[in-house]
């Protein structure tokens, strides 16, 4: 693999990050990712696992919608066996969802979305727990992704080019400047316990909800609000599609069905922390009567757990009714531009689905930035398994 | 269930064989890989730990806990009444950090040419176009719980790797594919090693059942 002698220290592990470090490796820059604890241990690992085709977002954001057909369909190619496919169904449940259904259907399309209406007669043949009230039903083109293998076969692909270096249960405690650069960061190693001070050309700052702490280890105010949201499983699996609710998009209209599992998500509120430890009764209540309206059998499936996690939603925000409407899309950040800082970007924001476009959009703007020429590659070379990953070394060892 | 918030007594292992004692007050419908979270956040940042999914379906918070292997995320506190809690690392792999295992030594030798099966629910029913069989990933998460359990001392590639040998050669057609595979199984160090202990099959968090894999392996055996 070449390299161009540049060395850049990503922080944060979740899937954005792994992402970001897979593709610059790709391109031969020398990448440092380091991470508080396990890779994926905060918002990725605990995404409820929906491969978004788009549809979800189609009658709100064009692009996004755009983004995730052109994303999962990569996805699909490059990362078989981290992707449950079995297709996704939106179901319409009464007559208000109905009022939606042909805008939908429009917008889909739209998007470049393969949108189409099928009879119920169809959907129960490939549902048979579906409620059999239901009014209408549309297949997209939704799947199931395993968040953990996906992210450590994007790590497996980085540490493949011999350009990468993960260090898991490393902490940064300061960000040091020098004039207007970045020049290193301090880490605690939590395996030795022994301080390390890494230097770089560029620092990259991919921490999702904890993107706003780290940014002022640089004193540099980010707008990050923590978006907590609930999301429950049951201990049989329902269905074989992604099952959603046809109408604007809500709380708890998502089923994904995962392995011997049914998880219904989610809720979404505010908060000041990241690190959530709490799941409320209320939404597990809400999520089980939501999961009951598609699927009435859900009723009887024996609780499996409930956990929330945070999304990284950009900017401030103090009302949980406004968030829902909040755009999913991504922002980064080259602080050159408002904090003076030349060598350091932020990325917040995004989704799982979209994690390779969010590696591609950051290395595009690191390449701008320093003056370099290197086209990204990760949409077509298809990843490694997972497993190599653990054969490639992790947990802070390197081969 | 009534939620409450309850004191519990967590002691986890830590490098050189020592124990830390931490009480922390808890709501009992949570977890011990949340109590984990908290004791990290709130009390000592250094412990180390492996999780990510927090509902059972990633593998990496295998430990053991009160002398079993669990997945920490599907341990809820509220099934502990005395309120005490061990927890240590899986045995039979080495050591990184506290709770930390390098399972590379398992994954490095499962079988599998795809972590993909088919639904073995609904083969006959109709498909949409575009979706061949239902797709279902494999049961088996591959968290090292069986290896930990496992009795055996003398040279045994382990109930992981046997049961991954029985699944791919249920998914395989070729047949010099499914020989070699077969001869894997069947060395000395393969089924003829296990000895019937099961608690490969008690600890799956899963369903998987390595001891059923491996008695289906003894079957193909006998009848060669």
């Amino acid at each position: 693999m070449t390299h161009n002698n540049n060395h850049v220290v990503i922080i944060g592990g979740g899937g954005t990050a792994i992402a970001i470090m897979y593709d610059l490796c790709l391109r031969g820059f020398k990448v440092t990712l380091i991470e508080k604890g396990e890779l994926t241990s905060g918002t990725t690992g605990r995404h409820h696992g929906q491969l978004h085709c788009g549809a979800r977002y189609a009658m709100g954001d064009k692009n996004i919608a755009k983004e995730c057909m052109i994303e999962s369909a990569i996805l699909r190619n490059i990362a078989p066996n981290a992707i449950e496919y079995n297709m996704g169904m939106f179901v319409a449940l009464n007559d208000d969802d109905m009022q939606y259904k042909d805008l939908f259907i429009q917008s889909c399309l739209d998007a470049d979305i393969p949108a189409r209406e099928i009879p119920t007669s169809l959907a129960f043949e490939y549902e048979k727990e579906l409620n059999k009230n239901i009014k209408a039903s549309v297949l997209v083109p939704d799947g199931t992704i395993d968040p953990w293998r996906l992210a450590i076969s994007f790590a497996a692909g980085a540490l493949k080019t011999k350009n990468a270096e993960i260090k898991t249960y490393h902490e940064v405690i300061s960000i040091n400047k020098k004039f207007n650069n970045i020049e290193s960061v301090t880490v605690i190693n939590h395996i030795t316990h022994k301080k390390e001070i890494i230097k770089a050309d560029a620092f990259i700052n991919a921490g999702g909800p904890w993107s706003g702490k780290i940014a002022k280890l640089a004193d540099i105010d980010l707008s990050v609000s923590p978006s907590p949201g609930t999301m429950l499983a049951a201990k049989k699996r329902i269905s074989n599609m992604v099952v959603s609710r046809l109408h604007k998009a809500g709380d708890g209209d998502i089923i994904v069905p995962q392995r011997q599992l049914t998880i219904i998500g989610s809720t979404q509120w505010i908060s000041d922390n990241p690190d959530i430890n709490r799941v409320p009764q209320e939404d597990i209540d809400f999520l089980q009567q939501s999961a009951i309206d598609i699927f009435p059998s859900f009723k009887y499936l024996e609780y499996h757990t409930a956990w929330a996690a945070a999304r990284p939603l950009f900017g401030k925000h103090n009302n949980t009714e406004d968030v829902r409407n909040l755009s999913r899309d991504f922002a980064t950040i080259d602080h050159k531009i408002n904090d003076n800082i030349d060598n350091m970007i932020s990325i917040v924001g995004g989704k799982a689905t979209t994690l390779r476009a969010m590696g591609e959009v950051v290395s595009d703007l690191l390449c701008k930035k320093m003056g370099l020429d290197i086209q990204c590659q990760t949409s077509t070379i298809i990843l490694p398994n997972y497993r190599e990953y653990y054969r490639r070394g992790y947990n802070g060892q390197t081969n | 269930m009534v939620k409450q918030i309850k004191s519990y007594s967590i002691s986890i292992r830590r490098n050189e064989d020592s124990y830390m004692n931490f009480i922390i007050e808890m709501d009992n419908s949570l977890t011990v890989i949340d109590a984990l979270d908290e004791i990290r956040k709130k009390i000592d940042s250094s412990i180390t730990y492996r999780h990510s999914c927090h509902h059972g379906s990633c593998g990496t918070c295998a430990c053991i806990i009160n002398k079993k292997e669990r997945l920490a995320c599907m341990c809820f506190l509220n099934e502990f009444e005395d309120n005490k809690i061990i927890i240590e690392p899986l045995t039979s792999f080495k050591i990184i950090s506290d709770l930390v295992v390098d399972i590379s030594t398992m994954i490095n030798k499962l079988e599998g040419s795809t972590y993909l099966r088919e639904s073995e629910i609904g083969k006959d029913s109709i498909k949409p176009n575009g979706i061949l069989n239902w797709n279902r990933f494999e049961n088996c998460i591959e968290c090292g719980s069986c290896v930990s359990a496992c009795p055996v001392k003398s040279d045994f590639i382990g109930p992981a790797n046997l049961a991954s040998i029985d699944r791919e050669i249920s998914k395989q057609t070729d047949e010099k594919v499914i020989k070699n595979l077969k001869n894997k199984a069947f060395k000395n160090n393969g089924v003829d090693a296990c000895d019937k202990h099961y608690l490969c099959s008690k600890v799956c968090p899963t369903k998987v059942y390595p001891g059923k894999h491996i008695n289906n392996l003894r079957k193909i055996k006998s009848k060669n």
